[in-house]
């Protein structure tokens, strides 16, 4: 689904440079998902930029779904961004002038489906969050945990390859975050492919796969889950 | 892109659309009527005076002493202009088109004064009235040497024949489609109680009244009289040049006038191009004054837009990066900028229409102005648009070059 390969990603300014990635090289394969953990400034977030076609990588290779993304034109990148990519984002990024029906038609309507298509697409995806009654709500009228719903929901709603969240129960109690969390791992349950940045250890246990980036570098924290049993290898990529 | 989510924000949250909307709809209302006004103004500079304009200048003279003969002073310079080099004719008169002064009467097709009786101006000549005006005479003759007499101020207005412009002859005589039907008719004046007519012997086309008149269309109702004037111890000349010749008579022609006799004060002359810049000058005056606020009008306004997209732009530049990383190309944003700025002038273009015809209805009402044509509101309409489109255009630029990355940050 995944491949980084030898990946760098370093901002430059007229004063300094800084490497935020360096000889990052990771794979997932379908139907995973991963928690991407690590402290803050070791680069988890240009990680999931990078993967989420939200930024370019300075030298290296990247493949989504087998496609080599290296030079690709920022038209493409949108496009695939929009077909291949869901995004949970740690403060919902909901607009807040739109109702949640329009909210989850926004990457539709870049999608050029039909106004059928569409409004079925919205009512299945807000029915799965279970929020299919409020679509006409607008979001400063949900709590904190229904708004990152409809984020999913919207993420949802075009059936994407890969799913990705950035600290989406950051901003959530833990009631409302393990709402989220069970809500993720059902989607994971049917298919999708889920890589998750968090601070949170407790989150990043219930991946069956966690990866620790630390100064710019991926450390691979294969959980395997046997039987009742957990057993922890680690490797370096 | 589709507008109807546009639109939903807009309402959603319409303080910049009503003050944008408003600031569009006034500016529109007051730009359609200015440009209607400053077109009506550029017609007034631009009218033609039915003379040869490029060739003639006007020229006065005052006696000193009361018993200068005013009537041999006025033959012998009019002899002596004509030997001018450089001088095609010349005549007494006492005013020209667009001169700002002059007379003026009432006349009627009838004695009885039953029929219509229309202002006109009063203007005096000799034989040589076509050569020197160079005037269209498009029907009938001109004065004959024989016909022209002096008149003096106290002297009652008794002109046998006259010419008449066609305006006035039509309006007159409004069953006679011709003007060389007018010819031979007669037309009165002096009033009910002392009712005069003068036949008429010809018809001038195209030719202006001193003033345009506030309560009656006097502008294209002249008739002109045979009679060199004599007001007191003062006459007039209008000379027309031969062409090409009119800078050098304005340089010589007071001091030649006053060698030829120095028992009278020659004053400066005027050359015809004088006599209509006073004429224009308020219009030139209205039109300039009105450009100056249609332009700094849409300054204001693509300052606004300019000002308030801004604003938006930073206002939104997470959601903008939101909608980048939802798979929005740049073009996705460019144009989802253009199309708010768009239905917001277009709604501001709808009240501004209105409010632009309610505006001149009253200015109709108020002072007599013409109806707006439509064409004025559409182009006006078309021009506001545009200068919305140009003016969102940095901006939007500038939300086109958010990066999706923004969508991440937590700041």
């Amino acid at each position: 689904m995944l491949k980084m390969n030898g990946l760098s990603k370093v901002y430059r300014t007229h004063l300094v440079e800084t490497h935020a990635l360096r000889e990052f090289s990771i794979t997932v394969d379908e139907g995973e998902f991963v928690a991407v953990t690590g402290p803050s400034g070791s680069g988890k977030t240009t990680f999931l930029n990078i993967a989420g076609l939200l930024e370019e990588h300075t030298e290296g290779s990247y493949q989504l779904d087998g496609i080599e993304l290296t030079g690709l034109s920022d038209r493409k990148r949108s496009a695939l961004r929009n077909e291949k990519l869901g995004f949970i984002f740690q403060g919902f990024n909901l607009i807040p002038d739109l109702n949640l029906f329009d909210n989850v038609d926004v990457p539709l309507r870049y999608r050029g489906f039909s106004a059928k298509e569409r409004k079925q697409r919205i009512e299945t995806s807000l029915e799965q969050v279970g929020l299919a009654s409020r679509m006409k709500h607008f979001p400063s009228e949900l709590s904190g945990g229904q708004q990152q719903r409809v984020a999913i929901a919207r993420a949802l709603a075009g059936e994407p390859k890969l799913l990705l969240a950035d600290e989406p129960t950051g901003n959530l109690d833990s009631n409302m975050a393990r709402g989220v969390m069970e809500l993720l791992e059902s989607i994971n349950a049917n298919g999708t492919t889920i890589i998750m940045v968090t601070h949170d250890p407790e989150l990043a246990a219930r991946t069956r796969r966690n990866v620790h980036v630390i100064d710019g570098q991926v450390t691979d924290l294969r959980t395997v889950f046997n039987n009742d049993n957990v057993e922890r290898t680690a490797e370096t990529a | 892109m589709d507008i109807k989510p546009i639109f939903k924000t807009l309402i959603r949250n319409p303080v910049g659309l009503v003050l944008i909307a408003t600031q569009v709809a006034l500016t529109l209302a007051i730009i359609v009527n200015s440009l209607f006004i400053i077109n009506q103004r550029l017609d007034n500079i631009s009218v033609k005076s039915g003379i040869d304009e490029d060739n003639t200048l006007m020229i006065s003279f005052s006696s000193l002493s009361d018993s200068y003969n005013m009537e041999n002073a006025i033959a012998n310079d009019l002899a002596f202009l004509k030997s001018l080099p450089g001088v095609n004719s010349a005549m007494a008169t006492n005013s020209l088109p667009l001169s700002n002064s002059g007379w003026s009467s009432g006349v009627s097709s009838q004695s009885d004064y039953k029929g219509v009786e229309i202002g006109s101006a009063f203007y005096f000549a000799d034989e040589t009235l076509v050569d020197t005006l160079g005037v269209d005479l498009i029907a009938g003759r001109s004065f004959r040497s024989e016909e022209i007499s002096y008149y003096y101020l106290s002297d009652e207005l008794e002109p046998p024949v006259c010419i008449v412009s066609a305006d006035l002859a039509l309006t007159l005589f409004p069953d006679l489609n011709n003007p060389e039907e007018v010819v031979g008719k007669k037309i009165w004046y002096g009033g009910v109680e002392n009712p005069k007519f003068a036949e008429v012997i010809g018809v001038i086309n195209d030719i202006k009244a001193p003033w345009r008149g506030w309560s009656e269309p006097i502008f294209n109702r002249v008739i002109y009289v045979p009679h060199k004037p004599i007001f007191g111890k003062f006459s007039r000349y209008v000379v027309r040049a031969e062409n090409g010749q009119l800078d050098n008579l304005v340089k010589n022609i007071q001091t030649e006038l006053s060698n030829f006799d120095d028992q009278r004060v020659i004053r400066p002359p005027r050359p015809f191009s004088d006599i209509r810049e006073v004429f224009v000058r308020n219009d030139k005056g209205m039109a300039t004054t009105l450009t100056i606020v249609i332009v700094l009008l849409l300054l204001i306004n693509a300052l606004g837009i300019i000002g308030l997209v801004s604003f938006w732009v930073t206002q939104r530049t997470k959601q903008i990066g939101t909608r980048r990383a939802l798979g929005a190309t740049k073009f996705d944003i460019l144009t989802y900028f253009l199309t708010e700025n768009l239905i917001i002038t277009c709604i501001g273009v709808i009240i501004g229409s209105i409010l632009a015809m309610a505006l001149n209805n009253w200015l109709v009402t108020a002072f007599s102005l013409s109806k707006l044509p439509m064409s004025y509101l559409l182009g006006s309409a078309l021009l506001l648009i545009l200068m919305g489109m140009i003016a969102v255009c940095a901006p939007a630029m500038r939300a086109m070059n958010v990066q999706p990355a923004v969508a991440t940050r937590s700041v």
